[in-house]
């Protein structure tokens, strides 16, 4: 990435996160305004805590849109990640900076922290793996079209190592493909040296090749060497499912806490709205 | 060969798009299968609320913070919520209903009682504040308002919001935390409806106006005077050393649990000089107790001539009724009227009085007997009880006491036997006359040596056959002397078909039933009795004194016995000291013709209970009764001499107040500062006490009291300046928040007492 484009980068997070701080201590300066006016802030702070998660809610609902004219998904990303952090304050205050100590407060405080922990996760992987796999494919494979790509991978190789196990040919291949490398092709391998980025599996298999590549004559050196590149060929898709498969994963997490944190703040709101004094 | 990840043939990869898939099922995007499991955790968290309501024990499990811990045993959301009831889905219904504040807050009242006002702001009743803002808001007159207030008051108005009350929860915030102050208050929130702002009270908190000094002192105690005049030898003593204060602490305390500077008890302070002065000790003339009782002197001999017959009077008495006297007999209207029609006459000389008035002299013995005779019948609870006025007038069962001082019986018939000998009967006569509606005669027995006379009201006999005529016929008795213990029913006068009693009944017949009993007793005939010897005459009126006593109150037969003790016995006895001078330590005792109380000492509960019963009766009217009695109790020669030291505020209807007691925590209720001393005892300079309390040296402080009105004083003490407090209360760690020296609820709040019932075993 050009230095440049970085600068850019580095003043918009810096005007973003001003904006962000100045927000948040404006809206505590409201709240603490209005519990000088002998009334009770919970009810300011707690409704506009709910505007904050309502305002988070429709993101969820723009993505859904794929075409809409509110804007680009990306400024909406970034308002969303903003809003966050924001709303986490305000989240916060409305507790009074205190530990949760009912059952409501610890189910509310607790699906928060998931969602706002997730979030925080996500935001870090949506800045930074995308980019990362751009760089090293520069045309990735869909998430969704890696399993089909996997399963030709599949049929490819299995067709490779057939014709390998002729009459003139030699059998170690067909051996080696049954013992080491059939499963290695048949589903996803090496989940944690790709989340560690790590060669090693890798390596290791290559080796292998290599040695049936010293032993074997010029015909099997020929499908070795294809095989050699269906092997890389798969750690490579494996790679990028681990990664693409992170920038899903975490929103498995995030979205349904979401729901769930919904559905606790209707009850809480009810709840709070049934026991009212009325002094607000 | 090195491998390069990412080296791989990406054509490879490319071929996806020409297969098929994977599976036969259709592809569930990651998208879709993310909406569908968090709509299931959606569904699954609702229903595990659900069940959660459904199970549980009750509503506190949805709680939005814990209560604090002095709340947390509280059984159910509806003790303090009174939208809500006890039932597990009540609360869903209150979720739309309106909140009530209000009821919320009378349940918090329910244990901390407030009294009248206390959704008011400060808890103090509308009138009352209204003073005390009109106060404030002259002095921020022209004070401009700080912008954040006025912001505030712009954006969040006040006067909508509170136009129904302030109520508990506008600063009780609950559900916050197990131990978080509840009674805690920002001073900006005090702001939020003061006119007067500032923002520290080092820096603009307006000077104190004479503090802490609102009104005249409760108790007169002069400091300058005693010091200068009483004490002369106080700078040379120690503390505690005999009678004369050495140090502050001698005669103040400051409480433990409030720390407010009292005076010490009278026995500790004062007593040693002050207590002759109450008792009458140190009283040279009149009497050193106060007449509650007296047979007024009556010009007996002037209304004998008039023909005006009273009935039996003792001609020695010679005193005039006093102020307590004449109110118990103005408990009645028509003693009222009587008191009103002779207050003018000279009931020792009434030669020159009208028949007008000869006739409302009549009523006033009457009234003096009848008086004198509910007491000894009824009691004198009973009598007095007929001064009380109801409402705020009422009299207590306490005050009944007190007002007779536990009178013992034998003092007021003792009395009655040598004074009005035939009480009982006369009036009973008296009042079968009035029953009968027949005519009245007058009777008066005169002193010893004059004649009785009869006197037959004309307007009165006019239907009765006693004529004019004939009181030729009438046979006029020569009564018997005067005495104590003179006989009952005379027979004044007779015809053939009529007679006339002593109390002027005409009676048809020309006999007494007694008579038939005792002819020489009974028949009014001038017999033997200026012949009678002492000893038969004292006989004769031991019979009459046992028979009197009997009539005038069944009693115990030890009191039976008692009273047969005959007077004259008990009258013959030389005694040295006279009653006044026995009764040396106060009590009641009877001189001359008149039952007087002598003070015990201080507080003493007659003199107490007659200045409050007076003072709250009291008025500036002509002729009110109670203020006779206040001025006689209050004045500069007064028994007992209260008022010495115990201030008499005037209240707003012209009333009288006592002050019994110096200032105190409960005296300073209604007011919005506090001041705890006990803290600043031990970080006052070598000073002490006059540190902040410094003497004033002003003259005039005993003036104070000449008027009624306590607000126009002058101390013995400088005000305090708000610079002494700011010396400390100005630096930091210091605190200087509104609530350190203010309170909000002004009238406090009490916690009652727990309704525990005994136990069975």
């Amino acid at each position: 990435m050009p230095a440049a484009v970085r600068v850019i980068d580095m003043y918009a997070i810096l005007r973003n996160t001003t904006i962000t701080l100045c927000a948040v201590a404006a809206l505590y300066g409201l709240i603490h305004f209005f519990s000088t006016a002998l009334r009770d802030p919970r009810f300011l702070d707690g409704w506009i805590l709910t505007a904050g998660m309502a305002v988070q809610l429709l993101f969820h609902i723009r993505k859904k849109l794929p075409v809409s004219p509110l804007g680009k998904a990306a400024t909406w990303l970034k308002v969303h990640v903003y809003l966050g952090y924001v709303v986490t304050a305000v989240f916060l205050i409305h507790t009074s900076f205190s530990w949760p100590e009912t059952w409501l407060e610890l189910a509310l405080w607790t699906l928060f922290l998931i969602v706002v922990l997730s979030g925080v996760v996500g935001s870090y992987l949506t800045s930074s793996v995308p980019g990362k796999l751009q760089q090293r494919y520069p045309e990735p494979v869909d998430f969704q079209q890696i399993p089909a790509a996997r399963l030709n991978l599949f049929r490819e190789v299995d067709a490779l190592v057939l014709e390998a196990v002729s009459p003139q040919g030699s059998s170690e291949i067909s051996e080696f493909y049954a013992n080491r490398l059939r499963s290695y092709f048949r589903k996803p391998q090496n989940i944690r040296a790709h989340l560690r980025g790590s060669r090693q599996p890798l390596e290791q298999i290559c080796s292998e090749i290599a040695d049936l590549e010293r032993r074997a004559n010029s015909a099997s050196r020929k499908i070795l060497l294809s095989l050699r590149k269906l092997v890389v060929a798969k750690y490579d898709l494996d790679h990028q499912y681990t990664k693409q498969g992170l920038l899903h994963s975490w929103l498995l997490v995030h979205v349904p806490a979401t729901y769930s944190l919904i559905v606790l703040s209707i009850l809480h709101v009810a709840v709070v709205y049934a026991y009212s004094s009325g002094v607000r | 060969m090195p491998i390069r990840l990412g080296s791989g043939d990406m054509k490879l990869l490319h071929v996806v798009k020409k297969l098929r898939p994977f599976s036969r099922r259709s592809p569930e995007t990651p998208r879709l299968k993310r909406e569908t499991i968090s709509w299931w955790v959606a569904v699954f968290t609702a229903g595990v609320l659900m069940l959660a309501v459904g199970y549980a024990a009750d509503t506190r499990l949805f709680m939005p913070g814990p209560i604090t811990s002095a709340h947390s045993t509280l059984g159910k959301c509806s003790d303090c919520h009174s939208g809500v009831s006890a039932g597990k889905f009540s609360w869903v219904h209150a979720i739309f209903a309106p909140a009530n504040p209000d009821k919320d807050s009378s349940s918090c009242l329910t244990c901390h009682k407030m009294g009248e006002g206390a959704k008011q702001p400060h808890g103090m009743e509308v009138a009352k504040l209204d003073a005390y803002m009109r106060k404030i808001r002259s002095e921020a007159t022209g004070k401009p308002l700080p912008i954040a207030s006025r912001v505030r008051k712009a954006v969040l108005p006040v006067d909508s919001t509170f136009r129904d009350g302030v109520f508990c929860a506008t600063c009780h915030k609950e559900h916050q935390g197990e131990n978080i102050p509840l009674k805690a208050m920002a001073d900006a929130q005090c702001h939020t409806c003061h006119s007067v702002q500032f923002d520290s009270f080092n820096s603009d908190h307006p000077k104190f106006a004479n503090y802490p000094f609102r009104r005249r002192t409760r108790i007169n105690f002069d400091h300058s005077s005693h010091f200068k005049k009483h004490f002369p030898e106080w700078k040379t003593k120690k503390a505690n050393s005999g009678e004369t204060p050495g140090i502050c602490a001698d005669c103040h305390t400051a409480s433990p649990e409030n720390g407010h500077m009292s005076v010490k008890p009278f026995a500790t302070s004062c007593s040693a000089c002050h207590v002759g002065q109450i008792v009458g000790v140190e009283r040279a003339t009149g009497p050193k107790g106060i007449a509650l009782l007296s047979v007024p002197g009556i010009d007996v001999a002037t209304l004998s001539e008039k023909l005006v017959l009273i009935g039996n009077w003792p001609d020695e008495a010679e005193g005039e009724m006093g102020p307590l006297m004449k109110l118990l007999i103005g408990r009645t209207a028509e003693g009222k009227k009587v008191l009103e029609a002779t207050k003018d006459l000279d009931l020792l000389d009434l030669t020159t009085a009208t028949p007008e008035q000869i006739v409302q002299v009549e009523k006033l013995a009457w009234e003096v007997k009848g008086l004198f005779h509910a007491l000894a019948n009824s009691g004198t609870a009973d009598v007095m009880k007929q001064l009380d006025s109801g409402g705020e007038m009422a009299v207590g069962e306490d005050l009944l006491r007190n007002l007779n001082a536990s009178m013992p019986r034998d003092v007021l018939v003792g009395a009655l036997r040598e004074w009005l000998p035939n009480l009982a009967e006369e009036i009973e006569q008296k009042s079968e006359s009035k029953q009968a509606a027949t005519p009245v005669v007058s009777v008066t027995a005169s002193s010893s040596d004059a004649p009785a006379s009869i006197a037959i009201d004309e307007i009165r006999v006019a239907q009765a056959e006693v004529s004019t005529s004939q009181r030729g016929d009438v046979v006029i008795p020569r009564q018997k002397p005067a005495r104590q213990n003179s006989v009952g029913p005379v027979v004044i006068g007779q015809s053939e078909r009529w007679r006339v009693d002593a109390f002027g009944r005409l009676i048809k017949g020309n006999r007494l039933p007694e008579e038939d009993e005792d002819d020489e007793e009974t028949s009014g005939q001038p017999d033997d009795t200026d012949d009678e010897t002492p000893e038969e005459a004292a006989e004769d009126s031991d019979d009459q004194a046992s028979d009197e006593t009997e009539e005038v109150a069944a009693d115990s037969d030890a009191d039976s016995e008692a009273s047969e003790q005959p007077a004259s016995d008990v009258a013959q006895i030389e005694l040295d000291t006279d009653a006044e001078t026995w009764t040396q330590f106060g009590g009641w005792y009877r001189q001359d013709y008149s039952i007087l109380y002598k003070p015990t000492g201080h507080a003493d509960p007659f003199m107490k209970a007659w200045l409050e019963f007076s003072a709250g009766r009291f008025s500036k009217a002509e002729g009110n009764l109670a203020a006779s009695v206040f001025n006689e109790l209050t004045g500069k020669d007064a028994q007992g001499q209260c008022t010495k030291c115990h201030s008499v505020d005037a209240t707003k209807d012209e009333k009288r107040l006592m002050k019994w007691t110096p200032s105190s925590i409960v005296t300073r209720e209604s007011l919005f500062t506090k001041f705890n001393h006990e803290p600043h005892l031990g970080v006052a300079t070598e000073k002490g006490c006059l540190t902040c309390h410094k003497m004033s040296g002003a003259k005039g402080y005993q003036d104070t009291y000449k008027g009624n009105d306590p607000d126009r004083f002058v101390s013995n003490f400088a005000p305090v300046k708000k610079e002494t407090c700011a010396s400390c209360h100005g630096k930091e760690q210091v605190r200087q928040d509104c609530l350190l020296c203010h309170k909000y609820h002004v009238n406090g709040i009490v916690t009652p007492i727990l309704q525990t019932r005994i136990p069975d075993k």
